[in-house]
């Protein structure tokens, strides 16, 4: 079995006691994205060099007892939006193809100072405003489970590099879904965190007070080990929380596995009549084991379902402003359906976005009502599996619709982004062609330990959908 | 909404120039953005008057309910 089988829960124990080494494990790292890459493209960078110069550096520190922690040696990925200090950092576009940053994101230096080690910069839907990760300037990612079908997005490259094993685990953005999306059609978990747990400085912003940074990851521990050196204030971002962090590995355990008791809602009105029967069914049996384990279900109604087209005028501005510039000056660059999105918002009323502003006040007041009630909120991920690239329309509904004007794929994701609350997407079973299918839980503003816990519980017991691999690993 | 009107504030309010590019999109956000700007205004007749406009927020932990 390959080194990259194994989650970081495997891996860090075996390069503490020196009995893998980490430059074994990043050669092993840059063999496999050159084996893979060729299929799937997932990276617009790969950093063989730098890699193993920091490979060296952790070797050799660990060989002289200075182990720094859990992510000590292990091989990781960013989506090509956090920037990389003199390495290029493309936002997946041709207008910053060339763009070498100067310092780090505060992730980046986080994950360094725990001795992470970056192999490569991930393929993203281009600019990360899209879900689909088909980019016109660096080509499609390819699902891993079926090369012929997306990723999702915008953090496509991330949740493909992790399901191929061309990383041990990525960190990507996620402004409508952009984490969770592609984790769910990529079998992978990807954990977004409450707004501002994680610092977004030096992170290319696509909607500055949507947007929220978080790992993708093989496993639920996993994710907990990515955050505890993820989470923490930063002064240099105004959306930064001054809420301190924990090791959000420590409660998963025993205990965690207990169900009992937890209340959990479920919001069937959004989603009725929209889920793929596959989806529809493989929710249903998540729902039936939490039953089952003694979880209490309670069906909810949200007054605020318009969130999901009034938050896009929040998205819509704040992206637009950030490109006005580049749109005058060099709006061809942009690959089309980009170009559409972005320019709409410069047609949004100012008093507009401050009623989505207030909009999402009052659902996050509504929110807080409805936590009084429920310990974790679950829903799917997206209402479909994978589809093939290029497909001009999927269905939602009634309706035939193209996924990349058309925010179907966001439509049960974008609500994590309005409300800011804490969402992990963790896979939950196959359709009958193998594609992975995923569903969310949601807590309490910063409750990411109790998200990470009911996740834990749920995917231990169902290490069967855990440990199936894609075809790349045949 | 009228395509003019789009036209009129790109050049007019954002000070824009508007190319081909735009000029292609503009019938279909004449559509798109009055869709949008309908549904804002339905929705904020439900919020409360007392609820201030919120341009920066910090979530904060809530305590436990159990």
């Amino acid at each position: 079995m390959s080194l990259l089988q194994k989650p970081v829960e495997e891996l860090a124990p075996l390069i503490k006691t020196k009995q893998v080494s980490p430059l074994e494990l990043v050669r092993e790292c840059l063999d496999r994205i050159k084996k893979t890459e060729p299929l799937v493209n997932a990276y617009i960078s790969v950093l063989d060099e730098s890699a193993l110069t920091a490979a060296r550096q952790a070797e050799q520190e660990i060989l002289q007892g200075r182990y720094r922690g859990l992510l000590h040696g292990i091989p990781y990925s960013a989506k090509d939006l956090y920037f990389t200090k003199g390495i290029r950092t493309t936002a997946g576009s041709a207008i910053l193809a060339e763009h070498i940053p100067t310092q780090n994101a505060a992730a980046i230096d986080r994950l360094a100072v725990a001795g992470a080690i970056l192999v490569g910069k991930n393929n993203l839907h281009e600019f990360a405003y899209g879900t689909t990760n088909e980019n016109d300037h660096y080509g499609p990612c390819r699902n891993p489970w079926d090369l012929n079908r997306v990723t999702g997005g915008s953090s496509g490259g991330s949740a493909a590099s992790v399901a191929a094993g061309s990383s041990t685990f990525s960190i990507g953005t996620d402004t409508g879904g952009s984490i969770r999306i592609p984790a769910s059609f990529c079998g992978v978990v990807g954990l977004k965190p409450t707004y501002g747990r994680v610092s977004k400085r030096g992170v290319i912003p696509l909607s500055w007070s949507m947007d929220h940074a978080g790992p993708l990851t093989k496993t639920v521990w996993d994710a907990a080990a990515a955050l505890t050196t993820l989470a923490g204030y930063d002064p240099g971002d105004p959306g930064s929380a001054d809420v301190p962090g924990e090791d959000y590995t420590t409660g998963l355990n025993e205990a965690a596995l207990d169900v009992k008791g937890l209340v959990v809602g479920i919001c069937p009105q959004y989603y009725n009549g929209l889920l793929q029967p596959t989806v529809a069914q493989a929710f249903a049996k998540v729902l039936d084991w939490f039953e089952a384990g003694g979880a209490v279900i309670r069906e909810l109604k949200h007054p605020t379902r318009d969130a999901f087209s009034v938050g896009s005028i929040i998205t819509m501005s704040e992206a637009y402003t950030y490109h006005e510039k580049h749109l005058e000056q060099c709006g061809e660059k942009y690959g089309p359906s980009i170009r559409y999105r972005l320019e709409k918002g410069q047609y949004l009323p100012a008093s507009a976005y401050i009623k989505a502003l207030r909009l999402r006040q009052q659902d996050r007041q509504i929110w807080a009502e409805i936590y009084r009630g429920i310990d974790v909120f679950l829903s799917p991920t997206v209402i479909m599996p994978a589809f093939p690239i290029g497909e001009q329309t999927v269905q939602f509904g009634p309706d035939a619709v193209d996924p990349r004007t058309n925010p179907v794929l966001m439509y049960l994701t974008s609500l994590g982004d309005f409300n800011g609350l804490p969402v992990i997407s963790l896979p939950c079973g196959f359709t009958d062609d193998g594609l992975p299918i995923g569903f969310q839980i949601q807590g309490k503003p910063f409750a990411e330990a109790q998200v990470l816990q009911t996740a834990y519980a749920y995917e231990q017991a169902h290490l069967a959908i855990r440990e199936r691999k894609c075809g790349l690993w045949k | 909404m009228e395509v003019k009107t789009l036209h009129c504030m790109t050049s007019e309010l954002n000070g824009r120039s508007v190319n081909p590019a735009l000029e292609s999109y503009l019938p279909r956000y004449a559509v798109e953005v009055a869709g949008l700007l309908a549904a804002a205004r339905a929705v904020a007749e439900k919020f409360p008057p007392e609820l201030a406009p919120a341009s920066a927020f910090v979530l904060k932990p809530e305590p436990p309910t159990k």
